[in-house]
């Protein structure tokens, strides 16, 4: 849904600073709207852009909201510089361990694709490692204070459907250490350890990190931006657009994943959101993809994330239906119906009908089915 | 320290410039601290290595003030600066 009101119109209109397709007018905003603005721009994770397009005459404010805006930005850059601190001590730790792993989303984005890194906030440091390396990375972490939010559902589940597992330290930074880039059909159709060979490296506080190269980096963006959040953040679609800037992108690169994969209704959905929303052309090495319609199944697919079938167990279906094995497809659902009673209470808050709510999503699928 | 000593940028630290303010997190260390005015103006004349010298006189052009305002203020910074691990001295 693209919110046409005028300030839903002027934080997209910041969203897209810097790129080509940014409105030749400066944003202007009166006095009544300027704290839900400032608010959306603070939720969307666009202040950097707003700093930056005001100070370039494109964001058109008074001293005293350019003061509270820069107030704002000051608290997440503040928030990210403590978090990139944490991002090198774990980097010296996952190296002394010979542990290999690739910077994902915000620091990566923020330190190669962007003009200037203060325009990209990030709130959390996510890290990808091999699938052969998990147990010994979960357990480095352990090991360095930091604690896992969440159990694993059953021992193995995490190697064989997981995605990623958030971990927290003493300064109640979130780490997400990731083995595949998103949950669901497509994380496990997708090959995350063939990405390690698409690294690129870049300078954070004099140590050389690895992020994904950029046509990667961009095919990631893409997956985030679709699938991360049922409604993702503007900074999603602007990484999109950010990335598909650079000279670097290998097209056919992303064809061929897109093929492999079966992540066209990704890209397409993807691109054509950041088009809606940015007014960022689609990349027209990719039309002839981007144009297509959709088949039923891929539409399906994509709902699954993005509609209100996200919060009804749409990705778990689709990711039964995806699984190749009846014996994979028994281990998944015996895990979503019986994980561990650690689990169950962690994630519920420990409440005695915990086992009955997580069971009404498959009896409501049964039943649905019946009544169809 | 002398006339001829450079000062420049610590090598390993992070930090972040917008809005005429800077923010550097030094490693090792738990605060992060935030330069406005002069010290942001001295911290980005020390994108090169350069000499207290050197940097007053850049000010006094930028800021339109005699040296003898400015210079004791660079001065007192960079010394404010290298104690915190922000600059170092490079000879």
């Amino acid at each position: 849904v693209i919110d046409e009101t005028p300030v839903g119109r002027s934080v997209r209109a910041i969203a897209g600073f810097g790129l080509d397709c940014e409105p030749h007018t400066p944003v202007e905003v009166d006095e009544d709207t300027w704290p839900e603005f400032k608010s959306r721009l603070v939720a969307e994770r666009l202040t950097g852009l707003a700093v930056a397009a005001a100070e370039k005459g494109k964001l058109v404010v008074s001293d005293g909201e350019f003061t509270e805006l820069s107030d704002a930005h000051r608290e997440v850059m503040l928030w990210a510089l403590d978090l990139e601190r944490t991002l090198i001590e774990l980097a010296d730790a996952f190296d002394d361990t010979g542990i290999e792993f690739v910077v994902l989303k915000g620091p990566a984005l923020a330190h190669s694709s962007y003009p200037d890194p203060s325009w990209r906030p990030f709130m959390d440091i996510d890290l990808l490692v091999r699938t052969r390396d998990w147990r010994r990375s979960c357990a480095l972490l352990a090991e360095l204070g930091l604690r896992r939010r969440l159990v694993e559902p059953r021992p193995g589940f995490d190697e064989r459907f997981g995605k990623a597992a958030c971990h927290i330290n003493d300064k109640n930074q979130e780490i997400d250490l990731h083995r595949t880039l998103v949950l669901g059909p497509f994380g496990l159709w997708m090959e995350p350890d063939e990405l390690f060979d698409r690294t690129s490296g870049f300078e954070l506080g004099n140590h050389i990190l690895r992020r994904f190269d950029d046509t990667a980096l961009l095919a990631h963006a893409c997956v985030h931006a679709s699938l991360g959040m049922r409604e993702s953040l503007l900074v999603s679609f602007r990484d999109v657009a950010q990335a598909s800037e650079s000279s670097s992108v290998r097209w056919e690169s992303l064809l061929d994943w897109a093929a492999r994969w079966r992540l066209r209704p990704v890209l397409r959905d993807a691109f054509h959101r950041t088009e809606e929303k940015l007014g960022a052309r689609c990349p027209i090495a990719l039309s002839s993809m981007l144009d297509s319609d959709p088949t039923k199944s891929e539409q399906r697919l994509i709902e699954a994330h993005t509609s209100e079938r996200r919060g009804r167990g749409g990705t778990a279906l689709t990711t039964l239906q995806a699984l190749p094995s009846l014996r994979s497809k028994a281990a998944y659902v015996r895990t979503l119906c019986f994980p561990s009673s650690d689990f169950v209470k962690e994630s519920s808050g420990g409440g005695r009908l915990s086992y009955v709510r997580r069971w009404a999503i498959p009896i409501h699928w049964a039943l649905g089915r019946r009544s169809r | 320290v002398n006339d001829r000593t450079m000062f420049r940028r610590a090598d390993r630290l992070l930090w972040r410039s917008f809005a005429a303010e800077v923010l550097v997190a030094v490693p090792g260390r738990d605060d992060i601290d935030h330069l406005e005015g002069t010290a942001a103006a001295v911290w980005d004349e020390l994108k090169a290595p350069r000499t207290a010298t050197e940097v007053t006189d850049r000010l006094c052009v930028e800021f339109a003030s005699p040296a003898e305002v400015v210079g004791p203020d660079v001065e007192a910074l960079l010394k404010d600066l290298v104690q915190r691990g922000c600059i170092e001295v490079t000879r």
